[in-house]
């Protein structure tokens, strides 16, 4: 799997949308659309930084870049200097 | 972080502290509202003020289960006084670690080790409880930086804390800041006459037009809701649970004793099926209350990402248990459980405290349930 295929896993492994037709692009802001709970963003974090070997910085802790697939992608790859 | 022969050490010795130095003051506290300011300067000595924290900025380097450990060990002593742990080690220490800027954790850490600046942490306000995304104390940006208004309620320590932690919120975004209380328009209020945490200085703090520098956000502006919020209740959950097993496990040291010296029919009640009932459900309810809490503890050292939803687990059932096991404390001391002169009448007070702060048992269900409709979910 891609970095954005386990990070699109990831999100979805962790709605808290109970239906089974509900569905996400990348580039949709999660938070905003209600898709997850208030305990995902300290998950993600750790998901991000277990899952990529990354250290997130509090220089780095900008909404944007956690807010959809495409952008925590896009932040895994600037860490990792790919 | 310690290696488990000296954190073992550590806790051996913490116990020893309690039994010296905490509990033989915890009715004194209680009653006075107060904690002694010589007490918060001995366990700053003992690097206890955060002891979760490493060791290069003044704390113990206890990981996650050992702080646990540490965190009962303190609680069974005196709520207020593993209060003042859960704010300066979890709520603020952890928080500061995690997402203050390098300055933040170089000035304020040592000096929150050495008791020299107390901080709190300010989010509920008369208006909001668990609605954390509707905070109405206001920021806006100034040519001098931020400009914060509004009124907090319920900060532990508050009442004597140098600094705050104030969730703040512009027309778009909620943002963290560091707030120092000389500043000009800070005003704190001491809360009286409360059910409990009567010695953990619960202030309101007033915000009049706030100044405060760029510098003072944690973070960046806008990422206070989830990120910096999410991270402090997540270690403030995590010390409520154990604080949790203290107040259980203290209740369990108390109506053992009693049970085995008191007398009725001729006959110690400790004789007494129905109390022997009270007493091996209490302690089976502790004793699983502590492995889901040494479980989070492992996964938190782990950094696993279950750590979250298991921190939260474990804070429900926790809780929920010390205020089972302090109800039957009062229930097996009779009258006596209902008057100061006996510890289980404070920590029948204290366990109900556990149920609402750092979330409701409500809102922890709600939470556990959302990660058990998927995980078990099999179409």
């Amino acid at each position: 799997m891609t970095e954005v295929d386990r990070i699109r896993e990831f999100i979805k492994s962790n709605l808290t949308v109970f239906d089974e037709g509900v569905s996400f692009g990348d580039d949709d802001n999660i938070f905003e659309l209600g898709l997850v709970d208030s305990l995902f963003a300290v998950q993600l974090v750790l998901f991000i930084e277990g899952e990529f070997d990354v250290d997130i910085l509090d220089s780095e802790l900008n909404i944007d870049n956690f807010s959809s697939v495409s952008c925590i992608g896009e932040f895994v790859r600037t860490k990792k200097g790919q | 972080m310690n290696d488990s022969i000296n954190q073992q050490m550590i806790l051996e010795e913490a116990r020893a502290f309690a039994d010296k130095e905490i509990r033989p003051r915890a009715l004194e506290f209680d009653q006075k509202g107060a904690l002694a300011r010589d007490l918060i300067a001995k366990m700053a000595e003992k690097k206890y003020l955060v002891a979760s924290l490493p060791e290069r900025y003044g704390g113990l380097g206890l990981d996650p289960v050992y702080y646990g450990l540490f965190t009962e060990e303190i609680g069974k002593a005196c709520c207020s006084t593993r209060s003042l742990i859960t704010v300066q080690s979890s709520l603020v220490g952890e928080t500061l670690l995690k997402w203050g800027s390098d300055e933040h954790r170089a000035e304020l850490l040592p000096l929150m080790a050495s008791g020299k600046r107390i901080g709190a942490f300010a989010l509920t306000e008369p208006e909001v409880g668990t609605n954390a995304q509707g905070v109405q104390t206001t920021y806006s940006e100034t040519s001098h930086g931020y400009v914060l208004s509004g009124r907090k309620k319920w900060a532990s320590f508050g009442g004597i804390a140098d600094f705050f932690i104030v969730i703040a919120k512009s027309k778009k975004q909620i943002s963290a800041f560091i707030v120092e209380h000389d500043t000009k328009g800070v005003t704190t209020i001491p809360m009286q006459g409360l059910l409990a945490g009567r010695a953990s200085h619960i202030a309101e703090i007033v915000l009049d037009d706030v100044v405060v520098p760029v510098s003072n956000v944690i973070g960046k502006p806008g990422s206070g809701y989830p990120y910096i919020l999410g991270t402090a209740l997540d270690h403030g959950r995590y010390s409520i649970a154990w604080g949790g097993v203290a107040v259980a496990q203290a209740c369990i040291d108390a109506m053992v004793v009693y049970a085995r010296e008191r007398r009725q029919f001729d006959t110690k009640i400790c004789e007494f099926q129905l109390i022997q009932g009270i007493i091996g459900d209490a302690v089976t309810k502790t004793h699983a209350a502590r492995a889901l809490c040494i479980r989070a503890g492992h996964l938190r050292q782990e950094r696993n990402r279950e750590a979250v939803v298991e921190t939260t687990i474990a804070k429900y059932f926790a809780s929920k248990v010390a205020m089972e096991v302090a109800t039957d404390a009062v229930q097996v001391y009779g009258g006596n459980g209902c008057i100061d002169s006996y510890p289980v009448e404070r920590l029948f007070r204290e366990a109900k405290l556990l149920e609402i702060i750092e979330g409701t048992s409500q809102i922890q269900q709600q939470m556990i349930a959302g990660y058990g409709l998927r995980k078990y979910f099999r179409p």
